[in-house]
């Protein structure tokens, strides 16, 4: 085996080595990027189901099949917090009953704590409870990280929780809904605010709102 | 090296640029679609936000004390928009649905902080809103004079977006007798 053909095998080896580790450098992106990709269409979902199940239980407040058992609207907040709301309204019995059973139902959604979730890698997430009367408050992880609720009048003005009224009307008229979701177990531990999917909703809470 | 291995080796090296620059866009394109999509949430719910703001308000400026009966009672179709005494800059002021007509040409403009412990990270969006008199058999068909039907039709566009967000809705005059 002559000078040349070592230099040669080194130089071959040298090629070879140098191929396989971009070979493998880019198995490794791919295998990132796909798990990254995969969380944040993820994250989308979970916030478009969020807000699918929001808005249809806020628009329905002050809502009752039979409307003579909510005759003041006006009323149909009863209590509102930064992250928490409760009110009347008429929940679906079932897909075939969206109207619902024509007695006023009280639904409250509140934003659980973060040492709730300890347990999940992602240091900021909770989870968004929805109770319906008084069963048993559920709900799942969706990545929640923010769930805020800032409150008009009706001049437009903004009505601080601590400035409202201790019962019903609290004079609620329009709700602007803030929710950030993220992914419960982001890959490589990054949850960046460029992570994040937000989500703001100005609506009327409801037409019923207003005196019929 | 003879003439046949340089051309396997650079035929090889041509085959593995390929498939590296295949790959590389794919996921670029993917990574595009994913921020494309966040952001087209967010235009989305500002979107939604507007159309919500503008059905609150009554139908016209006519209707907000008081009812009409009469077509001509309402507002020209060359006259939707702002009212006296009302600012385009306070939507607060806004009493009626055509008011949001102010933002047809000059966009009414968002933004949303990304990171609330870093204010400076935000993203803006501008929304358009058009307000015009419809028919009612064929609402996408504009018409020059006045009917009981105004369809808003919001667009938002964002620097940061490739596509316009495009909604529209239609708010009809209707009274309890």
């Amino acid at each position: 085996m002559g000078f040349s053909t070592l230099i040669d095998i080194l130089g071959s080896t040298i090629i070879g080595g140098l191929l396989l580790l971009i070979l493998l450098r880019m198995n490794d992106t791919a295998v990132e990027n796909n798990y990254l990709f995969s969380g944040e269409k993820i994250v989308q979902q979970n916030l478009l189901d969020i807000v699918r199940l929001i808005e249809y239980d806020f628009t329905k407040i002050g809502y009752c099949k039979d409307w003579t058992k909510i005759p003041d609207p006006a009323k149909a907040i009863i209590s509102a917090t930064d992250t928490s709301i409760s009110f009347l309204t008429d929940v679906a019995v079932s897909q075939g009953n969206l109207e619902g059973d024509g007695v006023p139902d009280t639904l409250k959604y509140y934003l659980g704590t973060k040492e709730e979730l300890s347990s999940t890698p992602n240091p900021n997430d909770r989870i968004l409870y929805r109770v319906v009367n008084n069963q048993t408050a559920r709900g799942s992880n969706l990545g929640v990280t923010q769930f805020k609720l800032t409150y008009f009048d009706a001049l437009g003005d903004t009505l601080h929780p601590n400035e409202m009224p201790a019962s019903p009307p609290l004079g609620i008229c329009t709700i602007q809904i803030d929710v950030a979701v993220e992914n419960p177990a982001a890959y490589g531990d990054d949850y960046s605010s460029e992570r994040k999917v937000i989500w703001r909703q100005i609506r009327l809470a409801a037409r019923n709102l207003k005196t019929r | 090296m003879n003439t046949g291995q340089m051309l396997l080796t650079i035929g090889a090296i041509f085959l593995l640029s390929t498939v590296i620059l295949n790959v590389n866009r794919g996921l670029l394109t993917t990574n595009t679609t994913m921020i494309t999509n966040r952001y087209g949430i967010m235009a989305t719910s500002l979107a939604t936000s507007m159309i919500e703001r503008a059905i609150s308000k009554a139908f016209d400026e006519k209707t907000d004390t008081a009812e009409v009966t009469s077509l001509n009672q309402l507002t020209l179709p060359q006259n939707l928009g702002l009212d006296p005494g009302e600012n385009r800059n306070d939507p607060n002021l806004f009493d009626d649905f055509d008011d949001f007509n102010c933002y047809r040409t000059i966009p009414q403009r968002d933004s949303l902080i990304l990171d609330q412990n870093d204010p400076s990270k935000r993203i803006y969006f501008n929304t358009y809103c058009q307000v015009d008199y419809v028919d009612q058999n064929n609402p996408d068909l504009i018409k020059n004079q006045r009917t009981w039907h105004k369809r808003i039709k919001v667009l938002v566009t964002s620097e940061a977006m490739e596509d316009t967000i495009r909604m529209s809705t239609v708010y009809s005059y209707w009274r309890f007798k």
